[in-house]
């Protein structure tokens, strides 16, 4: 029917039905487009604010000895070593939903060592939440410290780890705050941060969480990790 | 339509086929990664990651990646009807192919602005993405200039 009534239509006519068309066309898609981009700009321009009140973390899963970044026994016949940036929702996710059953299975009764190498791809709150670790850990704290950082996660960028609010972490974990504030002051611990970054892209480790057992990488979910840990005490 | 301007209209819209497909499968990827809370893998190049879980990357709940891949499937529909109805004349074909080929391209010059100048990341699957949806305005333009050619 189209076609016979194309066929039936002056050249002229048509060329000119076609231009309307196009122009209708595009006024209407650009006014869609511009309504789409001004939602986005009204709904996700400002950065979120973090929230007031610091998130306490739950207990930790098990008593389980810790030295420094290593969780359990550092001489275990498996070592898990996991990197991550403190900005990464992947990486929270692991932190709390995977890592503790892996460490009440594997690791209290000494089969396994966690080592985490904290890194930042995600920007500058990851270096300054990751240099933040080094100083609690001066204090013995990476363990307590890396889980309230987890807890507090904001969106990225986003403020949830500017300097004030890594400090009151210290507070409420009653770090010797003058010490930890003095140590993420200096920015002694920012070169740290991005020396393991280096290292860890030149090694390849380009997405985080990366989880390696015994060297191997294995996808950062409960079943992939037991199953390598298995495999590896087992060999 | 002289047959110089039917092949020219024609291979417009053959190119736009494997144009979709192309971007098919990037915003499928950035999709399936998005929904299945998996880290985009990035081959190396740029913050995938970041642009991927930045609040940008969706609107009002809608992953753009979704967007994205809807986008596609729709011009890779078109194109196919209209390839296999080259013989007929579809008045409205062209007029739809620009409109959304144009209004996806303004996207995701919006969605490259905030990556360089906003969040400061790149995702390169969104870059590819990015670079097929304005080759599709590209072909499609093509297409309107071949069937623009005075009858002789």
């Amino acid at each position: 029917m189209n076609k016979r009534r194309s066929k039936g239509r002056p050249h002229r006519q048509r060329a000119a039905s076609q231009k309307g068309l196009y122009i209708f066309g595009a006024l209407v898609t650009l006014m869609a487009v511009g309504a789409v981009i001004g939602v986005a700009i009204a709904t996700s321009g400002g950065s979120d604010s973090p929230p007031e009140a610091v998130v306490v973390p739950t207990a930790r899963p098990t008593d389980v000895s810790q030295q420094g970044r290593v969780l359990g026994n550092p001489d275990a016949p498996v070592a898990i070593v996991e990197y991550l940036d403190f900005q990464c929702p992947f990486c929270q996710r692991a932190a709390e939903q995977v890592m503790p059953a892996i460490e009440e299975t594997f690791i209290a009764p000494g089969i396994a060592s966690l080592e985490i190498r904290p890194i930042a791809i995600l920007g500058d709150e990851s270096v300054q939440a990751a240099a933040g670790t080094e100083c609690a850990k001066e204090r013995g704290q990476f363990w307590a410290y890396h889980d309230i950082v987890y807890a507090n996660q904001g969106s990225e960028r986003g403020g949830a780890f500017s300097d004030d609010r890594l400090k009151e972490f210290a507070e409420e974990l009653n770090l010797d705050t003058g010490a930890f504030n003095s140590c993420l002051d200096s920015g002694r611990h920012t070169e740290t941060v991005e020396a393991a970054t280096s290292a860890a892209l030149a090694d390849g480790i380009s997405v985080t969480p990366t989880v390696l057992v015994n060297g191997q990488v294995v996808d950062a979910t409960i079943e992939a990790i037991s199953a390598a840990i298995q495999q590896a005490a087992g060999s | 339509m002289t047959t110089a301007a039917r092949i020219g209209d024609t291979a417009s819209w053959l190119l736009l086929i494997p144009l979709s497909l192309a971007g098919l499968g990037t915003s499928g990827y950035l999709t399936y990664s998005r929904y299945a809370d998996e880290a985009t893998v990035c081959a190396g190049i740029g913050s995938c990651e970041l642009v991927q879980t930045s609040e940008y990357s969706a609107i009002l709940g809608v992953p753009v990646a979704l967007m994205g891949l809807l986008f596609f499937v729709g011009m890779g529909a078109l194109s196919l009807l209209r390839v296999a109805l080259w013989q007929r004349d579809i008045e409205w074909a062209r007029p739809a192919a620009f409109s959304m080929a144009l209004g996806g391209t303004a996207f995701v010059t919006y969605l490259t602005y905030v990556e360089l100048f906003v969040i400061d990341a790149i995702c390169i699957w969104c870059v590819v993405t990015a670079c097929i949806t304005a080759a599709s305005l590209l072909a499609v333009l093509v297409g309107i200039a071949s069937a623009a050619r005075p009858v002789r």
